[in-house]
């Protein structure tokens, strides 16, 4: 099966035909995913200003880094969770969609980085993490607007 | 009267240029969500730490200062983005129920932050305040979501 016929087939499942035709599910669905994609970048961003010593220099990093990292996970999760809904319900459009593509490419950089930065210890490589990871997800936020607009 | 507000904005050179430029809107849409991020992932790392959920990395007190001056921040660029937003599309946007409602419950949230630096110096019991204010934002952000749906 190709990725093509997986994505026809998941927007014909009902779950994914239930929210296209749904007059509040959708907008419900993109609320949810809104509010918790700003607590993930919002959260992933505190500390990567940290590690560039802008804010909340009284704070250890790993500390900061320890703390922070539930909120910015279960956050996540809901954002996977609405993202993939509404990603089902017109599954074979968004595959088709260059700015949603390249989102969930910079998103899964921003995780490479992340995992990276966990085995780089030394100022130099956290001021680097810091920064490649606000400009990894200030451009999926970017990319996630256009989606619309492509 | 507002009927003539709409139409001397629609009618104005920066509402004709954001129009006419293609990736204005979208741009703006991101400045909005990049700022909503920084206020809403601060006021909820200051509910969960007065609801005991986050462990206390710095004095409660520097905690409360330092978000409220982010969050103000946050609210400026908020307030400029969002003027050129209802600019761009003033008849789509003003008469707006969503947006209307939204307004209202942001002079709220914008009390509550008032009350906040007080609150914190008096040592009174920050639950009510925080939690007040996460619920409403969390409507400020699904009524803003909800304009581009009514």
């Amino acid at each position: 099966m190709t990725l093509l016929e997986f994505c026809r087939w998941l927007e014909d499942t009902s779950i994914a035909t239930a929210i296209a035709e749904s007059d509040w599910l959708f907008p419900g669905l993109e609320a949810v995913h809104v509010i918790a994609l700003t607590i993930v970048v919002g959260s992933i961003a505190m500390v990567d200003l940290r590690l560039l010593s802008l804010v909340l220099r009284n704070v250890e990093p790993a500390r900061l880094i320890q703390s922070t990292l539930p909120v910015t996970w279960v956050a996540f999760g809901f954002a996977v969770a609405s993202g993939s809904l509404l990603f089902a319900s017109a599954a074979s459009h968004y595959l088709d969609n260059a700015p949603f593509r390249f989102k969930l490419l910079l998103i899964g950089l921003a995780g490479v980085n992340m995992f990276v930065f966990h085995f780089l210890t030394g100022a130099r490589g956290a001021r680097f993490a810091g920064a490649t990871s606000l400009l990894l997800w200030t451009g999926a936020v970017f990319l996630g607007r256009w989606i619309a607009f492509a | 009267m507002l009927d003539s507000l709409i139409e001397w904005l629609a009618a104005s050179a920066v509402s004709q240029w954001v129009q006419s430029t293609p990736w204005a809107i979208p741009t703006l849409q991101s400045v909005h969500i990049l700022s909503i991020s920084a206020v809403t992932a601060t006021s909820l790392i200051i509910a969960l730490r007065v609801f005991g959920v986050m462990p206390a990395l710095q004095p409660l007190i520097d905690l409360i200062t330092s978000s409220v001056r982010v969050i103000w921040a946050g609210i400026a660029v908020l307030l400029l983005s969002g003027s050129l937003l209802v600019v761009a599309e003033p008849r789509d946007i003003l008469p707006n129920t969503a947006f209307q409602l939204k307004m209202l419950v942001l002079l709220g949230a914008a009390v509550l932050l008032l009350l906040y630096p007080r609150a914190a110096r008096s040592g009174r019991n920050l639950k009510w305040l925080a939690g007040s204010s996460l619920a409403l934002l969390l409507t400020i952000v699904v009524a803003g979501r909800w304009i581009a749906y009514s």
